[in-house]
């Protein structure tokens, strides 16, 4: 099985690598392409709270502007170490109170496992609080929609540190040794030309998923344990899918 | 801190909930959540803030994406929270969440374990969530409001109401995690009599409220809440808030 293969290199997007590279090397050519690669000049108070819109000074990946993005490992030689790249107008210069938002991150990690790797990267990113930036995901539909608080702006947040602690959260991870990012805010257009590389993603990851939840049922190691607990109806489908999973073994041999 | 406003049907929990949304919404330096859990939506009416969508709008669309294949449960969580904030609608420093009517299909019980994670989650980002809940005690039974800190009990001069009151804040002692309590009587004509000694009961009375035609021509109009002038009912609330330390200045 290809997708747990153990130890070193993970290689379930090494398809989508090459359509990266070409994505990044058309960016390149664009007058508003910048890369930025000093992240440790770029840090930036942690904090964390709701800002709400008369907070907001700039908000980004609206969908009905363009909101995409994804998360995805290969081997760290591949990666772009410490480039942050934005296609289109960082926020300060925005002219717009509104500004679409297209992201792809990728980190070079060596795990055993896909899916321990998945849940530690996107721990990493999701986990990322700054003060006067407030984020939400949504995984399945591989959007993203920020606000930007007024008061981050006049003190200078810029999607550069945006960038520069997401790749910091990242290189904490251990396993991961080298992290990139690509942010495009010049215009839906361009957030749409990384769509098949993050619908890519998101079916491979997906499928992953699929596997690794069919076949986890050790109680001990599931989250929803305590869920479990208090509803017994969950319980039960639990027991039936692990007789059923049982079972197939037993034909099986 | 969460307080939800509790008690009999038609007592006033609603008006309340509006004039005290309208006192949060001149305190500019707070951030407050108020949330609408009663499913006729009456909360957003007065307020004319209707969210355009509700959470069990919010509840559905995390189903579908479940049927659609979303099984990691840290990503359910995630999109939950992403969806929640789809669902708010803001009138300057308030958020405004309507809870919708709950509509039976299967057994989601995940999805509400995670959903009212999701919003008391979201309500410790701001320094006060109100809650207009339903009537009587079925909200505080099933643990919906399991997360409240206070209780803010609302009758009118009636014994019923009373009584209904004090049900509400034994189920709601066992079945919440509330600190504290009080009691308002709401829509009283004779505001000469001292209510603290005549009526018996083990609840804080934070104040009386008196019958107000201001509010019943707001309610007959339709008209928002948020826009209600200075008037006796508004004026004592506001003073019994205060008291009770309800509008932010000091925790009870
Ligand atoms: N202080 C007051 N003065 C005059 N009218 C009032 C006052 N308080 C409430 N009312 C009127 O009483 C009626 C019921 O009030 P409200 O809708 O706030 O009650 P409720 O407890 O929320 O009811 P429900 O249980 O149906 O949700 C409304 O017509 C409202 O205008
Ligand atoms: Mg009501």
């Amino acid at each position: 099985m290809i997708l747990l293969s153990k130890g070193g290199a993970l290689g379930i997007f090494d398809d989508l690598l090459e359509e990266i590279s070409r994505i990044k090397s058309e960016f390149e050519n664009r007058s508003d392409y910048r890369v930025v690669k000093n992240l440790d000049k770029l840090s930036w108070e942690e904090g964390s709270g709701l800002i709400l819109q008369e907070e907001t000074a700039v908000e980004l990946g609206d969908p009905r502007l363009g909101s995409l993005m994804t998360l995805l490992w290969c081997d760290p030689s591949r990666v772009e170490d410490g480039n942050i790249a934005l296609v289109g107008p960082d926020i300060r210069h925005a002219s717009e109170r509104k500004l679409p938002l297209g992201m792809i991150v990728i980190a070079g990690a060596r795990f055993s496992d896909e899916y321990d790797c998945y849940r530690a990267l996107r721990e990493a990113v999701y986990g990322v609080k700054l003060k006067g930036f407030m984020a939400r995901m949504m995984p399945s539909r591989n959007t993203i929609w920020c606000r930007v608080s007024k008061d981050a702006i006049s003190s200078g947040f810029s999607l550069f540190h945006l960038g520069g602690a997401i790749l910091n959260s990242l290189k904490g991870v251990g396993g991961v040794s080298s992290a990139e990012i690509v942010m495009v805010t010049a215009g839906k257009e361009q957030v749409e030309r990384i769509r098949p590389v993050v619908e890519g993603a998101r079916k491979l990851v997906d499928a992953m998923i699929k596997m690794y939840s069919e076949m986890n049922f050790d109680c001990e190691t599931c989250d929803y344990k305590y869920v479990c607990e208090e509803v017994s109806e969950l319980r039960k489908i639990r027991e039936r899918l692990k007789e059923k999973a049982k079972d197939k073994g037993n034909k099986g041999k | 801190m969460i307080v939800a406003i509790c008690g009999k049907g038609g007592v006033g929990k609603t008006t309340v909930a509006a004039i005290t949304a309208k006192e949060l919404s001149e305190k500019k330096d707070l951030k407050a959540l108020v949330v609408d859990a009663d499913p006729a939506g009456g909360l957003s009416m007065a307020l004319g803030l209707m969210p355009k969508k509700t959470i069990n709008d919010v509840r559905k669309e995390i189903v579908e994406e479940i049927k659609a294949g979303l099984r990691d449960e840290k990503d359910l969580a995630i999109s939950l929270d992403y969806l929640l904030n789809t669902a708010i609608k803001e009138y300057g420093n308030l958020a405004i969440l309507a809870i919708g009517r709950p509509e039976d299909e299967g057994c989601y019980c995940r999805v509400n374990v995670i959903l009212k994670d999701a919003i008391e989650g979201l309500a410790e980002n701001f320094d006060i969530a109100l809650i207009d809940a339903e009537a009587g005690i079925e909200q505080v039974n099933r643990k919906v409001l399991s997360a409240v800190d206070y209780m803010l009990l609302i009758t009118d001069t009636s014994v019923k109401g009373l009584k209904v009151a004090e049900t509400i804040l034994s189920v709601g002692k066992r079945m919440t995690a509330m600190r504290g309590a009080g009691l308002i009587i709401n829509r009283v004509r004779d505001t000469d009599i001292d209510y603290q000694t005549h009526i018996n009961t083990p609840i804080e009375i934070l104040g009386v409220i008196p019958e107000d035609e201001t509010v019943k021509r707001f309610d007959e109009e339709g008209k928002s809440f948020l826009e209600i002038p200075p008037c006796p009912a508004r004026e004592s609330l506001k003073a019994l808030l205060n008291r009770a330390g309800l509008l932010g200045n000091t925790v009870p």
